[in-house]
C-alpha cells in the first residue's frame, strides 16, 4: 500500500509526466484519506519551498527522504520550543504577575506620595485665592521680612 | 520590554515632581493641622483641592518669573502662618491682616499717619531703610574680616534683585554659622531653608533667649523676660534689648573674663554686633 501510495504520488505531484496518469493518481489519492493527507503535506511541503508548481525532476526517494527529514527537524525545532514555552510559562506567568504587582504598588505609593505632598502644603493650597487676591500686600510683606532680617545691623537712633 | 521600564521611570519622575514644589519651613503643629484637615474633608473636597494643587505644581513646574512670584508669595504666606505656633488662623484673620499691613508699616516706619501713602511709595520708603540695613550689614562683615572689599564694591552697584539676593545668602551663611553646634541633621534641614525662613526662625529663638547662638544659652534671661520680649512687636524690641538683653550680656562678658571697658564698648553696639562678638568670644573660650 506504501509503495502504491508513493507511486502515486510521484505521478501526481510530477508537472511533467503525462496529463491523464496524473489526474488518475490526484482521483485514487482523494479518494483515500491517507492518499489526499499524503497529497496535501507534499504539497505544503513544495509550496513552502516555494516550488509547489514545478518539482524538479519527480520525488526521487533521495530528494523526498532529505525532503522530509529537514522538515521533520524544522517540526522538531518548533515542537521544543513549544515545550520550552509550556515549561517556562508559569515562570513567565509569575514574572508578570511581580512587574503587574510593582507597578500597581508602585503607582499607588505615588499616588499616595502625591497626596502626602498636598497635605504637607495644605494650609497653603487651600488660601491660594487669599494669594490670588491679595497679591500686592505679600509682596509687600515680603519687603517688610528682607528689613526685619537685617534689623540691629545699624547703632540705635 | 521598553514599556516595563520606561513605566517604572514615569512614577520616578512624578515623585520628583513632587519633591521640586520647594522647601517651605513647614512645623510639625502645621503638619498635625494639615492631616486632620485633610482626614475631615470629603471626596469632592479632596479632588478639588488635588486639581489646585496640580495647577499650582504646573506653574512651578513652568519656571519664569511666575513661578518665582508665587514661591514668594507662598513662602511669605506660609511665614505669617508658622509665626501663630500652635494657632490656627481664619483666611478671614489672614486677609485682614494683610490689609491692614500698609498702615502698620507706615508707623513702623514712623511715617505720619494722616498722610496717605500709596503702595508704591510705600515699597519705595520701605526699601531705601531696607538698603540702609543691608549696607550696614555688609560693611559690618567687611569691618569684621568676613567679607573682601572687592565683593563688598561689587555689592553697592548691583541691582536691587541682585543685591537682596546677595545679602540674604550671606545672612543665611551667617545664620548657619551660629547654629553650627547643632546636629548633623537638624543642620541639614535648616540649610535646605530659605534665608528668609531661616531668619525668622533666628527672630523666634532671640525672643526667647535674647540673643541667638551660643550666648544665647547662657544668658539665663528669666521666664518674665523671655515672655516680654516674645510678645513684642517689631518696632519694640530695641528698648526691651536695651533693658532686658543687655544688662545680661555685660553679666555673660565679665563672667568670661572681658575688661569692664571692652565690656561697656561691646553692649553699646547694634545688637547684631554684639551677637557676633559673643558668639566668637564663646567659640575662642571653648
Amino acid at each position: 500500500m506504501t509503495h502504491d501510495l508513493d507511486d502515486l504520488l510521484a505521478l501526481a505531484l510530477d508537472p511533467d509526466g503525462p496529463e491523464a496518469p496524473r489526474r488518475e493518481a490526484e482521483a485514487s489519492l482523494a479518494a483515500h484519506a491517507e492518499g489526499r493527507r499524503l497529497l496535501a503535506e507534499h504539497r505544503a511541503l513544495w509550496s513552502a519551498l516555494g516550488e509547489l508548481e514545478t518539482p524538479r525532476g519527480a520525488l526521487s526517494d533521495e530528494h523526498f527522504t532529505d525532503e522530509v527529514s529537514r522538515r521533520a527537524q524544522r517540526l522538531e525545532r518548533h515542537a521544543a520550543r513549544t515545550r520550552l514555552l509550556r515549561g517556562a510559562s508559569p515562570a513567565l506567568a509569575a514574572s508578570l504577575l511581580v512587574i503587574v504587582g510593582s507597578l500597581a504598588w508602585f503607582g499607588h505609593r505615588a499616588w499616595v506620595h502625591r497626596d502626602d505632598q498636598l497635605v504637607h502644603f495644605l494650609h497653603l493650597v487651600e488660601n491660594i485665592e487669599l494669594v490670588e487676591t491679595h497679591a500686592q500686600a505679600l509682596d509687600l510683606r515680603n519687603d517688610y521680612e528682607v528689613r526685619r532680617a537685617f534689623a540691629g545691623e545699624l547703632s540705635e537712633r | 520590554m521598553k514599556r516595563v521600564l520606561v513605566l517604572p521611570f514615569l512614577a520616578l519622575l512624578l515623585l520628583a515632581a513632587g519633591w521640586s514644589f520647594g522647601h517651605f519651613d513647614v512645623r510639625p503643629e502645621q503638619l498635625e493641622r494639615n492631616e486632620a484637615r485633610w482626614a475631615a474633608l470629603s471626596g469632592a473636597e479632596r479632588s478639588a483641592l488635588r486639581e489646585r494643587w496640580n495647577e499650582l505644581r504646573s506653574v512651578v513646574r513652568d519656571g519664569g518669573p511666575e513661578a518665582d512670584q508665587l514661591r514668594r508669595r507662598l513662602g511669605t504666606l506660609n511665614r505669617m502662618l508658622q509665626q501663630e505656633g500652635d494657632r490656627e488662623v481664619s483666611s478671614e484673620e489672614l486677609a485682614a491682616r494683610l490689609a491692614s499691613l500698609p498702615s502698620r508699616i507706615q508707623t513702623h516706619l514712623g511715617l505720619a499717619p494722616e498722610l496717605h501713602w500709596d503702595a508704591a511709595e510705600l515699597v519705595s520708603v520701605l526699601r531705601a531703610d531696607t538698603r540702609r540695613r543691608m549696607d550696614a550689614f555688609l560693611g559690618n562683615l567687611s569691618h569684621e574680616g568676613l567679607m573682601r572689599d572687592e565683593d563688598l564694591a561689587e555689592f553697592y552697584v548691583a541691582s536691587w534683585d541682585a543685591k537682596v539676593d546677595l545679602a540674604l545668602e550671606l545672612l543665611k551663611r551667617e545664620a548657619l554659622f551660629f547654629e553650627s553646634e547643632q546636629p548633623a541633621e537638624e543642620l541639614d534641614e535648616l540649610s535646605e531653608m530659605s534665608p528668609l525662613d531661616l531668619a525668622a526662625r533666628q527672630e523666634e529663638q532671640r525672643r526667647r533667649r535674647g540673643v541667638i547662638g551660643r550666648a544665647g544659652r547662657l544668658l539665663n534671661l528669666t521666664e518674665d523676660e523671655t515672655r516680654r520680649l516674645d510678645s513684642l512687636a517689631d518696632e519694640e524690641f530695641e528698648q526691651a534689648f536695651r533693658e532686658i538683653v543687655r544688662p545680661a550680656a555685660r553679666r555673660l562678658l565679665l563672667e568670661q573674663g572681658v575688661s569692664a571697658a571692652v565690656v561697656e564698648d561691646l553692649v553699646a553696639r547694634p545688637y547684631r554686633s554684639l551677637e557676633r562678638t559673643m558668639e566668637r568670644l564663646l567659640l575662642a573660650r571653648r
